[in-house]
């Protein structure tokens, strides 16, 4: 089923017309890379300021509300481009473990940034200015940063598919 | 690129290490990963710092602050970036060497780190430049390095 859209979606005009001309994949393949600097590049620094590591005498409410802004424009453009990719080459990345990983890490993000928005950042003001930071914050902050991690370790090795 | 440094691409062809990173896909492909987790903090780092320089941002902090903040992190992806892309070089010596993208890669990376450790020091360090200034220099590291890095990704496409 998810095989036959894919199949379906690689038969389009739109996506053999961005697998096959000399310029469109490469361009938006640059666009998906050099984004990474204005959205997981800003939210590592942000998850640095959770766990403790950087920024440390800046409020951690004052980080979140001047940064995260950032990374979610510069993490649009990575999404609107990885899109772009995927419709491109839809059935290599079904058949890529690489891609599914890549999913699904990105999954535990997004539960990630949920649960700390939801159960840990409320109470930001008890400890926005602490030395310490609270288990929560740097649980939310590690698993970012690994688990970004691996998004992008994982995004280049689909390129190593089938090889 | 210089004539004379042929014997340098050549020696690096000919070298233990380029056979033992050429031995196997995945060696170079880690090594990729590595440039690319080196690219996302260092660059992550200078966009703030660029964009500060903007006015956006961390505006509550003065900018020689958030340049010394931010230092160790912009240190840790140039030192990340740098041993992984010397790394990489070994793995194809001579395809670099024959890459008009590459050649202009090692341009634009000397004017950065060159720039960064300089005038853009400098500037970021003082307090009192003026907002045009600023502006200068924001937009000249934001060019530099994203060049480095469009240069860098146009060395497997053309």
């Amino acid at each position: 089923m998810l095989l036959k859209l894919c199949e379906w979606l690689q038969d389009t005009g739109f996506s053999t017309g961005i697998r096959e001309s000399v310029w469109t994949f490469p361009i938006i393949e640059t666009v998906h890379l050099l984004a990474l600097a204005f959205s997981v590049g800003i939210i590592v620094l942000v998850d640095l300021r959770l766990i403790g590591w950087t920024l440390r005498d800046r409020p951690v409410s004052e980080v979140f509300s001047k940064l995260q802004p950032m990374a979610v424009k510069g993490f649009g453009i990575n999404v609107l481009s990885g899109l772009l990719l995927f419709a491109s080459e839809p059935v290599k990345c079904y058949h890529s473990t690489y891609f599914l990983i890549k999913c699904i890490l990105l999954v535990f993000l997004a539960l990630n940034a949920w649960g700390f928005d939801r159960f840990t950042y409320p109470s930001v003001a008890g400890w926005d200015k602490a030395v310490a930071m609270p288990v929560g914050a740097k649980l939310a902050g590690w698993v970012s940063l690994w688990f970004w991690l691996g998004v992008i370790v994982m995004g280049r090795a689909i390129a190593y598919a089938g090889k | 690129m210089f004539p004379v440094l042929t014997p340098l691409f050549r020696w690096a062809d000919a070298s233990w290490l380029s056979l033992e990173i050429r031995s196997s896909t995945w060696q170079f492909a880690i090594l990729e990963m590595v440039h690319l987790l080196g690219l996302t903090v260092l660059l992550g780092a200078l966009m703030v710092l660029d964009l500060r320089l903007f006015g956006f941002g961390m505006r509550k902090q003065p900018v020689s602050q958030l340049a010394k903040d931010l230092a160790v992190w912009t240190r840790i992806g140039l030192v990340t970036i740098l041993g992984s892309g010397v790394l990489l070089f070994f793995g194809e010596p001579m395809k670099l060497f024959g890459s008009p993208s590459f050649h202009v890669k090692m341009l634009l990376l000397f004017l950065a780190i060159v720039f960064q450790f300089t005038l853009f020091r400098k500037v970021t360090l003082d307090d009192n430049a003026s907002p045009g200034l600023d502006r200068v220099a924001g937009v000249l590291s934001l060019c530099l390095w994203f060049g480095v890095g469009l240069a860098g990704r146009a060395i497997g496409f053309l």
